[in-house]
C-alpha cells in the first residue's frame, strides 16, 4: 500500500490539475503509451462523487478501465481534481461486492441471485400482507442513476403504495431544497457555474468549497485572479482552506450566521443598498408560513439587527459584516452566493437559506451574469435522481406533491394506475424512517447505493435499529462490507459507475449520460436491473416493464412535460452527443437555459413579459423576503458538554470513503478522523497533537487523536466525517430542521477527555 | 506552506524557453506541457503573498509570460 505524504498528495492534486488543463494527463498519457498498439476508447461520462458533476471520459482497453481525463468541453473545462483522476481504481478495489450475500446463522455468505432476490421478495411481501404497505420502506442515494430512483420511486409508491421514499439528500440538501420553495416557489438554482466568472462579489457561506466542490473553487481562484477588484468573503467558523483566498474572512460562533445575514440586510437597507424598484416589483414578503407583510414591516423587523448586536451574538466584528454588506450591495457589482452543508444541515437550515436568499432579492442581484443565490449540492445525482425526480417521502416526481389531489390524480394517469392508488399522505422523512424501525413499525428497509450506517446522526441509535432481530435490511450496493452492509441481512451486488448506463443531475441543472464503459465486476448487477426484477417479483412487474435504462428515459420524458422542469427535448441521443444540458429544455432543438426566471432564456417566461424576470414559482409571481429571526441551534455549550462540535469533509475523501479509501494514493492519506482544536483549548486541555482524547456527547463516545491547528476556532471542534472507524456520527445530533427535516450535522455540544 | 498547481500561458511557441528558466528557480517543478504555449507546473510558496508575488513577478519579469493561472491550492500545514 503507497503512502503519500500530506505533501505528496498535495503536489500530485497540484500537477494533475494543472495537467488536466493542457488537456492532457500524465496518467493517461502513460497508460496510452504502454497501450500504443492502440485499441483503446474513450467514453463519455461524469465523475462519480461530487455535485459538482466534472465531465470526463473513460479510457478502455481490453474491456478494462485504464484512466479517465477530463472533458474539455464541458463545464469544467478538462479539470478534474485528484479523486476524479483516481477513479478508475474503484472499479477494481478489493471489497468490490461481487456477488450477492445473505446472512444465515447470524454470518453473510454467499447465495445466488434467485435465492437473494427471492427472499428478498417474500419478506416484503409477507409485511406487506401482514403489516400493510407502510411496513416497509426505501432509503436510496444522491448517487444513484436518474433512472434507478425513478424505477425505485414508482414501484414503492405506486406499486407497493406507500410513500415510506426517503434518500441521503434528505441529510444534505433538504433544507436548500426548502429555502428555493419557501422564496421562489420552485425548487433548484436559477443560475449556473459560469456565474462565478461575472462575479465581482462571491459569498462562501457554511462552504469549505476548497475542500469540498474542488473545481468549483478552481473557477472561484480563477476569477479572482481575473478579473478586476473581485472579492471574496468566507462566511465560516473555521478558517478552511477556502478562507485562504478569502478577502474577508468572517469566523462565528457556529450556528449565530442567522444573525450575521439578518444585520447584512440591516446595513444593505440603512445605506440605500436595496433596488427598490425591482422589490416593488417582484419581491413580496412573509413572516412564518404567510405572506403577509410589507417592506415597511420588514424594516421594523431588521431595525434590532444592528451589526454591533449581531456581531455579539455571533462573536465577530461588527465592521467586518459591514464590509460585507458594502461589497455584496456595492451598485454595479454583480453578486454570487454559494453555500452547502454549513447552512443546510442545520435546525434552522431553511431560514439561513431564506437569508441568503433575501440578500439578492433587496438588491435585485439575481437572474443576470454573476448575480445568483447558489446552492451547491454534495452529490452528483441529488439534483438530477432525489429532488427532480420526486424520490421523497412528500415528493412526487418534477416538483409535484404527494399530498397535492392534483398532483397525485395527474401521476396517476401518467402510471397508468386506477385513482387513489397514490396515497395523500407523505411518508417519514429519513430520521422518522429509521425510528420507525427503531420502533418496529417499518419491517422492511430496502437501502440502496448509500451508508446510513455510518452517514446518519446520532449513528448508534439508528445501527441498533437496522439491527434488529425483527428488521430485515436488505443493501444494494457496489462494495462490502460497508457500515451498513456488515448490518445487512442480504447484500446484493451492484454494478459501479463504468459499469451501468444513466444519468446524472449536478447542482447547476445539467443533466449529463454516463454511458457504460465495460461490464459489471462479478455478479454485479444495476441496481436498474434488480429493481425491475424485484418488481416483477412482487407482482408489479407492468409498473417497470424496461428493458433497458433508456426505456426509462423515454418515460421520465413524458412525466416531466409541461411541468417547471421540462426537459423532454432532452432525448437520449441529444444527451449522447452534448456535454451537459440545463434544463428547462421543452423541445429537441432548445439550447437549455442558463437562467431560470429570466426572460429570453427560461422558455416559460412569455417572450412578451414587459420585465426582464418572472418569478413564476408562486401565485403572486414574486419571490419572498422573509423574516426569519436569529434562533440558536437545538444544543449549545454548557457547563457539562463545553465544546461545540462541528463536523465537515477534507479533499482527500469523499463522505464515508466507501470509494476513496480503496484509491491508494487517497487510503493513508487523512482517512483517520483527528479532533482538531485550536491551540489555546489543546493547551487548556493539557494535550498535544498526536495524544488521544475522548469526545463525548449526550449520545455517544468516541477517542480519536488530536490535531492541534490555528484553522479551528477556539471553543469548537472539528472532525471529518470520512473515517469508518472512527465515526463523528456517533456523536452529532439528530435533531432536524421543522420544515425541512434535515438534521443538525454542523452543530452540538461535546465533552472532551484525556483518554 | 502552500502548494499550488499552475497553468502558465506564453506567447506562441515560447512555453519551452520559459520551461528552462523557471527549472532554474526554487520552489517550481515544471510537470509538464503542451510543447507551445502552455505549461503545467507546481509552486511551493510560504503563503498565499508570496504566491501571488511570485505569480506577479512571473508576469512583469519574462516577457514571454502572458498569464498564470492557479488550478489548485492546498496547503501543507497538517499536524
Ligand atoms: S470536483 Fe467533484 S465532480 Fe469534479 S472531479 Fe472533483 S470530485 Fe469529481
Amino acid at each position: 500500500m503507497t503512502t503519500l505524504s500530506r505533501r505528496s498528495f498535495l503536489e500530485a492534486s497540484a500537477a494533475a490539475s494543472a495537467l488536466a488543463a493542457l488537456g492532457g494527463v500524465h496518467g493517461v498519457k502513460q497508460a496510452m503509451a504502454a497501450t500504443a498498439a492502440g485499441g483503446e476508447s474513450w467514453v463519455k461520462s461524469v465523475c462519480r462523487y461530487c455535485g459538482t458533476g466534472c465531465g470526463l471520459f473513460i479510457g478502455v482497453k481490453d474491456g478494462k478501465v485504464f484512466a479517465v481525463k477530463g472533458d474539455k468541453d464541458n463545464h469544467n473545462a478538462g479539470f478534474l481534481c485528484l479523486k476524479g483522476f483516481l477513479l478508475p481504481q474503484i472499479l477494481t478495489a478489493p471489497d468490490r461486492c461481487l456477488h450477492p450475500l445473505v446472512r444465515k446463522e447470524g454470518k453473510l455468505v454467499r447465495a445466488s441471485w434467485e435465492e437473494a432476490m427471492s427472499l428478498v421478495a417474500s419478506k416484503f411481501k409477507e409485511s406487506i400482507e401482514k403489516y400493510g404497505p407502510d411496513s416497509v420502506a426505501f432509503y436510496g442515494s444522491g448517487q444513484g442513476l436518474t433512472e434507478e430512483t425513478y424505477c425505485a420511486n414508482k414501484l414503492f409508491k405506486a406499486g407497493i403504495r406507500t410513500n415510506n421514499v426517503e434518500g441521503n439528500p434528505r441529510l444534505c440538501m433538504a433544507s436548500a431544497v426548502a429555502g428555493y420553495v419557501t422564496t421562489y416557489g420552485k425548487d433548484e438554482p436559477m443560475g449556473l457555474y459560469e456565474d462565478i466568472d461575472h462575479a465581482d462579489v462571491i459569498l462562501l457561506v457554511g462552504s469549505n468549497t476548497a475542500e469540498a466542490h474542488p473545481i468549483i473553487f478552481q473557477r472561484v481562484v480563477r476569477r479572482k485572479e481575473t478579473g478586476r477588484g473581485v472579492k471574496v468573503i468566507v462566511m465560516d467558523p473555521r478558517f478552511t482552506p477556502t478562507s485562504r483566498i478569502a478577502d474577508l474572512h468572517i469566523s462565528f460562533t457556529p450556528g449565530n450566521d442567522l444573525a450575521i445575514l439578518n444585520a447584512m440586510a440591516h446595513v444593505l437597507v440603512k445605506e440605500g443598498m436595496v433596488d427598490e424598484g425591482f422589490i416593488a416589483k417582484h419581491v413580496a414578503f412573509g413572516e412564518g408560513t404567510e405572506v403577509n407583510k410589507s417592506f415597511d414591516d420588514y424594516k421594523a423587523f431588521l431595525a434590532e439587527y444592528t451589526p454591533e448586536k449581531a456581531a455579539a451574538i455571533a462573536g465577530c466584528r461588527p465592521e467586518d459584516i459591514v464590509t460585507a454588506a458594502r461589497w455584496f450591495g456595492e451598485r454595479g457589482k454583480a453578486a454570487t452566493s454559494m453555500w452547502t452543508m454549513g447552512l443546510n444541515q442545520r435546525t434552522k437550515g431553511v431560514w439561513a437559506n431564506n437569508l441568503v436568499h433575501n440578500l439578492h432579492l433587496l438588491t435585485g442581484k439575481i437572474g443576470t451574469p454573476g448575480n445568483t443565490p447558489f446552492s451547491l449540492t454534495g452529490q452528483p445525482n441529488a439534483c438530477g435522481g432525489v429532488r427532480d425526480g420526486g424520490a421523497l417521502s412528500h415528493l412526487l416526481p418534477y416538483g409535484r406533491l404527494v399530498a397535492n389531489d392534483a398532483h397525485r390524480a395527474e401521476m396517476e394517469k401518467l402510471w397508468g394506475v386506477p385513482e387513489g392508488t397514490l396515497k395523500p399522505k407523505p411518508g417519514l422523512s429519513t430520521v422518522d424512517m429509521f425510528r420507525a424501525l427503531e420502533a418496529g413499525e417499518i419491517k422492511c428497509l430496502y437501502i440502496m447505493c448509500t451508508n446510513p450506517g455510518q452517514s446518519l446522526p446520532n449513528v448508534n441509535r439508528y445501527r441498533k435499529a437496522m439491527e434488529r432481530a425483527d428488521a430485515f435490511v436488505v443493501v444494494a450496493e457496489a462494495f462490502h462490507p460497508t457500515r451498513t452492509s456488515e448490518l445487512a441481512d442480504v447484500v446484493l451486488p451492484a454494478a459501479l459507475w463504468a459499469e451501468k448506463e444513466g444519468v446524472y443531475g449536478c447542482a447547476e441543472r445539467r443533466y449529463q449520460l454516463l454511458e457504460q464503459a465495460i461490464p459489471p465486476a462479478g455478479e454485479a448487477r444495476p441496481d436498474f436491473a434488480i429493481l425491475c426484477d424485484l418488481a416483477a417479483r412482487l407482482g408489479h412487474g407492468k409498473l417497470l416493464p424496461f428493458k433497458t435504462p433508456a426505456d426509462v428515459w423515454a418515460e421520465i420524458l413524458t412525466i416531466c412535460k409541461g411541468t417547471v422542469y421540462d426537459f423532454s427535448g432532452m432525448t437520449r441521443e441529444r444527451l449522447k452527443q452534448a456535454h451537459g444540458l440545463l434544463w428547462p429544455l421543452p423541445t429537441p432543438g432548445h439550447p437549455g437555459t442558463k437562467r431560470r426566471y429570466v426572460k429570453g432564456d427560461d422558455p416559460l417566461v412569455p417572450a412578451d413579459h414587459p420585465e426582464r424576470i418572472l418569478f413564476y414559482g408562486r401565485p403572486d409571481k414574486k419571490a419572498v423576503v422573509w423574516l426569519r429571526p436569529q434562533r440558536p441551534p437545538e444544543e449549545v455549550p454548557d457547563a457539562e458538554f463545553p465544546f461545540f462540535l462541528t463536523t465537515g469533509r477534507e479533499i482527500e475523501h469523499w463522505h464515508t470513503a466507501t470509494m476513496t479509501r480503496n484509491c491508494k494514493e487517497l487510503a493513508n492519506t487523512n482517512l483517520e478522523s483527528m479532533a482538531q482544536l485550536h491551540p489555546n483549548d489543546a493547551r487548556k486541555l493539557g494535550v498535544r497533537a498526536g495524544q488521544s482524547v475522548r469526545l463525548t456527547s449526550r449520545r455517544g463516545s468516541q477517542v480519536f487523536r488530536v490535531k492541534v491547528t490555528d484553522n479551528a476556532k477556539e471553543g469548537v471542534i472539528f472532525i471529518h466525517m470520512h473515517d469508518p472507524d472512527r465515526m463523528c456520527n456517533v456523536l452529532t445530533i439528530d435533531a432536524v430542521d421543522p420544515v425541512s427535516r434535515q438534521p443538525e450535522f454542523k452543530v452540538c455540544g461535546v465533552r472532551v477527555e484525556k483518554a | 506552506m502552500l502548494i499550488a498547481g499552475v497553468v502558465i500561458e506564453t506567447l506562441p511557441g515560447r512555453a519551452p524557453e520559459v520551461a528552462l528558466r523557471l527549472a532554474s528557480r526554487g520552489g517550481v517543478q515544471v510537470k509538464g506541457g503542451d510543447g507551445d504555449r502552455r505549461l503545467a507546473v507546481v509552486v511551493s510558496a510560504a503563503s498565499g503573498a508570496e504566491l501571488e508575488r511570485w505569480a506577479e513577478e512571473l508576469v512583469r519579469d519574462d516577457e514571454a509570460v502572458l498569464g498564470v493561472f492557479p488550478t489548485y491550492v492546498g496547503e501543507d500545514e497538517r499536524a
